[in-house]
């Protein structure tokens, strides 16, 4: 959207497809395609305003990647008291939505060529990963990257995301790909443990490496310091930070840490300017 | 008044230096020429900072509920704070009724009655007039505390004698000249919600206007939200509003929400006998009924 | 620039050239003191008053304007409406607090059409102060009683005549256009221009502002904030009287399948103001909310567009049902 249009005007996508995610049935993925060829491209880690009319708007990471074209896909939480999560996981396919986009910053990728890049996440903060994850494993990128680590967990097996996918990571020569969960079930065979255990147990190594890490705030707090451990530092940790937003351009005062908007400068910083926002004061 | 407010702080320094207190809730000097604002003093040295004098306008009340909330998580050995606030009789009125209502424990709290001679009219940047007493105050009918923890000893105005003239003269005119008298006043209304925290009554942790699932009012001043919001705010204020004009003194906009706010208090007095936060054992007004009470405005609404 | 003089027998025919522009605000005496209301050609133009108690910044950004609709199919962008052409009285400090909203509300990725369509069709002509109100600190702040940040022209009331500067081409473009009311301004007249300014200048309150940007990085104590904001009411009267402040909201209104959106005015102050729907508040304590505003405006504003955004009109400090001074913090923060 440029400067000339009007910022606050959403387009119309189609939902094409609904997927239920979870067992608990409270995280779907929309794929939505957008009507009249009015659409947008993005890059990863960007987001975009979900604006179901009647209800309201909100910010939802964009779980494609850059390159799955015809598309593009939300995975999105019902939350008990939400007004719009709510409205969208009450329609069906065919239902039309706006959307805002593509907002924010993304993933330096462009300053990560050459490298080795190590992917945690947890719980469904995995949504904008999943679109990084499935552009870096594209044949016209992944000869760009040096060796590809994913570390993902959820609270249990019914909850991971994207489960086709993670099965045809796990296969994949090109990627080493570790999932876990808080507590298995009868039927799971995997590996058990908390993400940030995982990261010090499977230790990627920080040499020539970046880290990109997503994950609720107590998740961060606790993987944040192994991978200080393993040799990364602040300015090699990659997160992705979320404020309550209304305008998703910078304009009304609400999502900031510190002077940085999260809409705007963000959602994606680095852990060392994270730290540098936290210590003038949030 | 000069005398009182020694008393008062001697009062105040004594339980810090007796150690009966965390907080005394009062008053001290305001920024601006001819004010004072609300204060916690925490300790005998800050006590030394406590006024007494006729620009102590606002409720002190409001600010208990909020002190006196349990935190989230509370540390190991938490214990609810003590706290004396310095209470004017409207004040003392409002406690009353955060006590009846569950919102103040009564064994925390230590009411330090001073005598009120009336607060002088609030003026918000105009320039300086002749200080005259606020028609809240002129009208007041408490206006020392009854039975305070500490009274602090001196005359305070003499009690008026209510008869709501203002309320009476304004129900008698037509119904389009009292709506259009409404709308003119309320369509000054910017929502900053001043009122609304500066009411001791109001604590509720989500008011109903910012309730979302469902939204009964939406935040904007057009026109039929305001009304919706000042109409509900003030029915939720009936038999509990104790006329003290925490809201008209908050009001940026110079609201005449005293209009309003009396006729509340006229008709608690008129229909269930009830002036809040006077005697001291009452029920909440709206919180029982009695067998024998008129069911007219089910069966005959017409009847007066 | 074009600097010309009114003589004040003349009102009635400059409030008739600005009528002529379309729909102009003036100064207007009402039952409430004076206010920014609708001119027409019997208003008589108030010249001695402090300010407004509502900021002008509402002429461009209203408190709640309806700027989406959804008709059941499509999404409509709603025309803003009822816009000013001329704007005449507007204190410096609030013309000064437009040249920063003007900042917000169109960076080098995003104009807000809303905001700057209303700008663009108004001139603004600011009127020089002549009595400082009990808690103005402009001159703390980078303004001053004369000043002409934001303003197309400033106006300087004088006993018998009113000057005019042009300020920006939009305001010499008007003065060329209605040269025949006006004459050139006397050396006396331009001399008691400079006077006023001055005398004023000196009854202003003292507030070392530019020294908080960098004191405030020193400031992230939360104790520090939590006694500041001890007895603030979390209720919205500062940030809504603000000239500078524009935080906003959007709402969704439905009506059977249509639906309207409505920006309005929001104050970070508001407890839910960062409340997330998982229950999370970044900001759930008042002391994190002061924190918030005060740097906001003395810390983020300058290192983001290299000004403070609080233009020492004095209006939380008189309003706050409190009496919570922002002078009186900044002082705190330097100390």
């Amino acid at each position: 959207m440029s400067a000339r249009g009007n910022p606050y005007v959403p387009v119309q996508a189609r939902i094409e497809t609904i997927v239920v995610e979870n067992d608990e049935r409270d995280l779907k993925t929309f794929r939505l395609v957008f009507c009249n060829g009015n659409g947008f491209s993005h890059e990863c880690g960007q987001f975009a305003m979900l604006s179901v009319p009647g209800a309201g708007e909100i910010p939802i990471g964009i779980a494609s990647s850059p390159l799955d074209k015809g598309y593009i896909e939300f995975t999105v939480k019902r939350y008990p008291t939400g007004l719009v999560t709510n409205a969208l996981h009450d329609l069906s396919e065919g239902d039309i939505i706006g959307l805002r986009g593509p907002m924010g910053n993304s993933f330096p990728l462009k300053d990560l060529t050459g490298k080795n890049i190590v992917i945690v996440g947890g719980g469904f903060a995995f949504t904008t990963l999943r679109a990084t994850i499935r552009y870096l494993l594209d044949d016209s990128v992944r000869k760009q990257f040096g060796a590809i680590t994913v570390i993902y967990g959820a609270r249990s097996p019914g909850e991971l995301l994207y489960k086709p996918e993670l099965r045809q990571w796990q296969q994949r020569k090109d990627v080493q790909t570790h999932i876990t969960v808080d507590k298995g079930d009868a039927s799971w065979k995997g590996r058990e443990g908390f993400v940030p255990a995982v990261v010090s147990q499977v230790a990627p190594s920080s040499a020539n490496a970046y880290c990109i890490v997503c994950g609720p705030p107590i998740m961060l707090k606790f993987a944040i310091p192994p991978l200080l451990t393993l040799g990364f530092s602040p300015e090699t940790i990659i997160t992705s930070q979320e404020r309550k937003m209304s305008c998703g351009i910078g304009k009304c005062g609400r999502c900031n840490m510190g002077s940085k908007y999260v809409c705007k400068d963000g959602p994606v910083f680095s852990y060392a300017q994270i730290k540098a926002i936290e210590d003038k004061g949030l | 008044m000069q005398d009182q407010e020694r008393k008062m702080k001697a009062a105040a320094k004594r339980l810090f230096d007796d150690q009966k207190v965390d907080v005394v809730v009062g008053f001290r000097k305001g920024s601006l020429p001819n004010s004072s604002r609300p204060y916690f003093a925490r300790s005998a040295a800050d006590a030394e900072h406590l006024v007494w004098n006729g620009f102590c306008t606002a409720n002190l009340a409001a600010f208990l509920p909020k002190l006196f909330e349990k935190p989230a998580r509370p540390k190991d050995g938490y214990k609810p704070p003590r706290i004396a606030v310095i209470a004017k009789g409207c004040d003392g009125r409002s406690v009353s009724g955060l006590i009846k209502e569950n919102q103040v424990p009564r064994s925390n709290l230590i009411v330090i009655g001073v005598p009120c001679h009336g607060m002088v009219t609030s003026n918000k940047g105009a320039k300086a007039k002749k200080e005259e007493v606020a028609r809240a105050c002129q009208e007041c009918v408490s206006p020392t505390v009854k039975d305070a923890d500490i009274t602090i000893d001196g005359e305070g105005r003499k009690p008026a004698k209510t008869a709501y003239a203002r309320v009476k003269a304004f129900a008698g005119k037509s119904s389009e000249e009292r709506w259009k008298a409404f709308v003119k006043e309320i369509s000054k209304c910017i929502r900053c919600n001043a009122c609304r925290e500066a009411c001791p009554n109001c604590y509720c942790k989500t008011c109903f206007a910012d309730q979302r699932k469902p939204s009964w009012v939406s935040p904007a001043n057009e026109l039929s939200e305001t009304i919706v919001f000042h109409m509900g705010r003030m029915f939720h204020q009936a038999g509990r509003c104790v006329e003290c004009d925490a809201c008209v003194n908050a009001c940026p906009m110079g609201i005449d929400l005293r209009l309003f706010t009396q006729k509340l208090a006229q008709d608690a007095l008129d229909l269930f006998g009830s002036t809040p936060g006077i005697a001291g054992d009452e029920v909440p007004m709206l919180n029982t009924f009695a067998q024998d009470d008129s069911q007219c405005f089910i069966t005959d609404p017409e009847e007066k | 620039m074009v600097s010309v003089a009114l003589d004040k027998k003349n009102l009635k025919k400059f409030v008739g050239a600005m009528l002529k522009q379309g729909k102009a605000l003036g100064p207007v005496a009402t039952e409430n003191g004076t206010v920014l209301g609708e001119l027409t050609a019997k208003s008589d133009i108030v010249l001695d008053y402090g300010n407004f108690k509502l900021p002008p910044k509402r002429e461009f950004f209203p408190q709640c304007e309806v700027i989406t609709r959804f008709d059941g199919t499509k999404v409509s962008e709603e025309p803003v409406r009822g816009q000013a052409s001329v704007i005449f009285g507007v204190r410096p400090c609030d013309a000064q607090a437009l040249a920063y909203l003007d900042k917000v509300f169109s960076d080098e990725t995003y104009t807000d059409p809303y905001y700057q369509t209303r700008r663009d069709g108004a001139l603004v002509i600011s009127l020089a102060c002549s009595e400082p109100g009990e808690a103005c600190f402009c001159t703390a702040t980078g303004g001053g009683p004369g000043a002409t940040t934001g303003a197309d022209i400033a106006a300087f009331s004088q006993s018998a005549s009113v000057l005019l500067e042009a300020v920006s081409k939009k305001g010499e473009s008007f003065l060329k256009k209605n040269t025949g009311l006006f004459r050139e301004p006397t050396k006396k007249e331009l001399q008691n221009k400079k006077t006023q300014g001055s005398e004023y200048a000196k009854r202003l309150s003292r507030v070392d502002v530019s020294g908080a940007p960098k004191a405030l990085e020193k400031r992230n104590d939360s104790r520090f904030w939590d006694e500041i904001a001890e007895t603030c009411l979390s209720c919205g009267a500062c940030t809504f009287l603000c000239p500078t402040c524009h935080c906003f909201d959007l709402y969704e209104e439905k009506r059977g399948s249509a639906s309207a959106r409505i920006r309005l005015h929001d104050a970070c102050t508001f407890p839910s103001f960062t409340r997330e729907a998982s229950g999370h508040n970044p900001r759930a304590g008042k002391g994190d909310r002061m924190r918030q505003r005060v740097m906001h405006k003395f810390s983020y504003a300058p290192e983001n567009f290299g000004t403070v955004f609080c233009v020492g009109c004095g209006r939380c400090v008189v309003h706050c049902p409190s009496n919570i001074d922002i002078r009186e913090t900044i002082a705190k923060v330097n100390s």
